[in-house]
């Protein structure tokens, strides 16, 4: 199975990157701390604030792979698959708070205890009227997500999945659990079925142009057999990098390394080699030369 | 495009306030009992003063039968993890109720599924677990500062690798979260599975435990009924919480060449459909719009049309909103020609992520019996749509498909079609 990334956006410690059409990323700093949507866009959002801290990774993540607010006329049957690790434990935790406090439990925190409250979050601000689930994972948080978002799309019931992986939690509450504190991140892509889109430039200037695709996502089913031999570990570019701070707290866990070598491959200009992602039944294969990649057709 | 063939139930369980057998609470369920009591202070005193499908006081009677809990000997599993054969469980799973819970139905359903569930390994069997806060009560005794050992069950994943670990399946394993779809939602990931070749027999586990935490949530949002809830009645005002956990075991009704044939089905998946409203967080859309697309991919999918659903069973919530999007929604589908409509939430409340699959195995006994259970709770037809609501059991004139439903937090929408053990699409 294989399909177009037509966008990703990523968030990793104090970074922030969108890669569209093709082009090498743009990667900037953002504040560390709470995450602010003047980060990420500026296109107006005032709900923003009242978000959970995984919608609004989720939504931040959305926006950065080009993801463009809704309207009532333009609704669209993208579907959504979320992958996380450790969900939505500080939701949790803010609302578990509140009860112990004389003004009891918060109908405003008590939603934000699923992550589909995320889904729901990104569904109603770009208008995705798609399916909608969300995946608990362990290991390569990337790989997961993308290969659920290989799934989705083989199985037929959409052409286009925004694809997020997502991971947002206060330290304090992973440190309850024994977990080292990590950093936050999210990845968003946008993917759509072989052979919707046209990879070709030449042919895609005939048609009147378009955005071209930014990637070839591939997921080869499996375990063993089909896992190809991951290549030279990608040199980050520096914004990428995790900061010091992540470092010092063991924050570059297995999730994170595959953000750092997407962003890696990236922003390094036009890549020759692929990032590979193991994951729980197979491999997925981010090969980033869509122009030499067996090419696409529009349908 | 031809749909794809229809995917096979080997075996199904469920345990619920109604019963501890899926036969149990289909028996109950027709005699028009309820399981919604008082449930006193069990969850904190934000419940106190509720109603809700609540099992404590039997669970620990019904799991004691450590026979029953065994998983049927495991064949075939020679790349399992080493970790993979503990018979005894962790200080800390033993705790945990909606782990007790999966572990239980999960062995009942591979006991019965046994004859087909002979190789257990790697890419012959799989799991998929769908739970909205399963293992939620190790996370609040942690987070309240308990100093037992939670760190194996922080989240969702880690109780889906400990049920694969003890239920000896060593293949994928899949846990989905989707809110109040999640069981359906569970049903199509094990079938994705079955599809992509990633595994020959998937284990479906849904499960959710009533806790404090639910209570004080869905109090703070009011959607609770202090009374036995009423769905699609004028009166409705609420749902009713409840606690359950089902499994069944899917296997490809037509396996490739070479591979065997699954054995014989107590029903079958023939399609499903999944959709967002991207309407509102909480809210159903007001026109039910997302809910009839799902409805309509699930048709699609199956290679059905409208006029052969002979059974709808409805979400059901017995909330103003949802009764009335749903109903809206059935008359978007079918016309004025909605088939009898069930709910079962008012015989064991709303399970939260459990409740498609629970419903799933009650359909499944409504397609093996040929028999419409009651809407219990209901009194007349309180929605804009006149439905033809199911307030005594009774046998169908044909019942060879049901169409399920369900929609949840976050604008989502999944339906399911199931149909009889000898009929295919």
């Amino acid at each position: 199975m294989r399909a177009w990334a037509q966008g990703i956006g990523w968030i990793l410690g104090d970074a922030a990157g969108s890669a569209q059409g093709g082009r090498r990323a743009d990667v900037t700093r953002i504040a560390r701390g709470p995450l602010s949507w003047g980060d990420v866009s500026r296109a107006p959002f005032p709900r923003f604030g009242r978000l959970g801290l995984l919608a609004k990774y989720a939504v931040a993540a959305a926006a950065l792979a080009g993801c463009r607010p809704a309207s009532d006329h333009r609704k669209t049957a993208t579907a959504i698959v979320l992958t996380t690790a450790s969900g939505v434990l500080s939701s949790d935790a803010a609302f578990l708070r509140t009860l112990r406090r004389d003004e009891g439990p918060s109908p405003l925190l008590f939603p934000y205890s699923l992550p589909t409250a995320a889904l729901g979050e990104v569904s109603l601000r770009y208008g995705f009227t798609g399916p909608a689930d969300a995946e608990y994972a362990d290991g390569d948080l990337l790989g997961s997500a993308l290969q659920a978002g290989l799934a989705r799309l083989a199985a037929g019931t959409a052409r286009d999945v925004l694809v997020l992986a997502c991971e947002a939690n206060d330290p304090d509450v992973l440190a309850a659990f024994g977990l080292a504190e990590g950093t936050h991140l999210a990845v968003a892509v946008r993917l759509t079925r072989d052979g919707l889109v046209e990879s070709d430039p030449t042919r895609q200037a005939a048609r009147g142009g378009g955005g071209s695709p930014t990637a070839l996502v591939r997921y080869l089913p499996g375990r063993g057999e089909n896992l190809v031999e991951a290549p030279a570990p990608h040199r980050l570019p520096a914004p990428a990098r995790a900061s010091e701070s992540d470092k010092r707290h063991g924050a570059l866990g297995p999730e994170a390394r595959g953000v750092c070598g997407l962003a890696a491959l990236l922003t390094a200009g036009p890549p020759d080699s692929e990032l590979v992602l193991p994951t729980d039944g197979g491999t997925v294969l981010v090969l980033c030369r869509p122009s030499e990649a067996g090419g696409g057709q529009i349908s | 495009m031809s749909p794809p063939p229809p995917v096979a139930i080997l075996a199904a369980e469920a345990l619920t306030a109604l019963g501890d057998s899926r036969q149990d609470t289909w028996r109950r369920l027709l005699a028009g009992e309820s399981g919604i009591q008082p449930v006193g202070n069990d969850f904190g005193p934000h419940a106190s003063a509720h109603v809700a499908g609540a099992i404590p006081g039997r669970l620990d009677a019904v799991l004691r039968h450590a026979a029953a809990a065994a998983p049927p000997p495991a064949r075939g599993a020679t790349d399992c993890p080493a970790d993979a054969w503990r018979n005894t469980d962790p200080a800390s799973l033993a705790q945990v109720r909606a782990y007790r819970m999966a572990r239980w139905v999960g062995a009942a359903a591979l006991r019965q599924a046994s004859a087909a569930w002979d190789d257990n390994s790697h890419g012959a069997a799989g799991l998929v677990l769908g739970t909205c806060k399963g293992g939620l009560d190790a996370c609040t005794a942690r987070l309240a500062g308990d100093e037992g050992d939670w760190t194996a069950l922080w989240n969702p994943m880690a109780l889906g690798r400990a049920l694969a670990d003890t239920l000896r399946v060593a293949g994928p394993v899949r846990v989905v979260e989707s809110a109040c779809t999640t069981g359906l939602v569970a049903i199509a990931a094990g079938i994705r599975l079955l599809r992509s070749g990633e595994a020959r027999r998937v284990l479906v586990l849904a499960v959710d435990a009533l806790d404090e935490f639910l209570f004080a949530g869905f109090a703070s949002l009011r959607a609770l009924d202090r009374r036995p809830c009423r769905p699609f009645s004028t009166d409705r005002s609420g749902l009713n919480l409840g606690e359950a956990a089902a499994a069944i075991v899917l296997a490809l009704d037509d396996p490739p060449p070479g591979r065997e044939q699954p054995g014989e089905p107590l029903a079958h998946v023939l399609g499903y459909g999944q959709a967002s409203d991207a309407h509102h967080l909480t809210a159903p859309c007001r026109t039910g719009s997302g809910l009839s697309s799902a409805m309509r991919q699930a048709l699609a999918s199956a290679g059905l049309g409208p006029a052969t659903i002979d059974a709808v069973n409805a979400h059901g919530t017995g909330t103003q909103y949802n009764d009335e999007m749903e109903a809206l929604a059935l008359r978007a589908t079918f016309a004025s020609d909605v088939p009898p409509v069930m709910s079962f939430k008012g015989a064991m409340g709303h399970t939260m992520g459990a409740a498609g699959l629970v419903e799933t195995v009650l359909c499944i006994e409504a397609l093996r019996t040929g028999l419409i259970a009651p809407v219990i709770g209901n009194a007349d037809n309180g929605v804009s749509v006149p439905l033809p609501i199911v307030r005594t059991a009774r046998r169908a004139e044909r019942l060879d498909r049901i169409l399920t439903l369900k929609s949840g937090f976050g604008g989502v929408n999944a339906a399911l079609v199931l149909g009889r053990a000898e009929v295919a699409s």
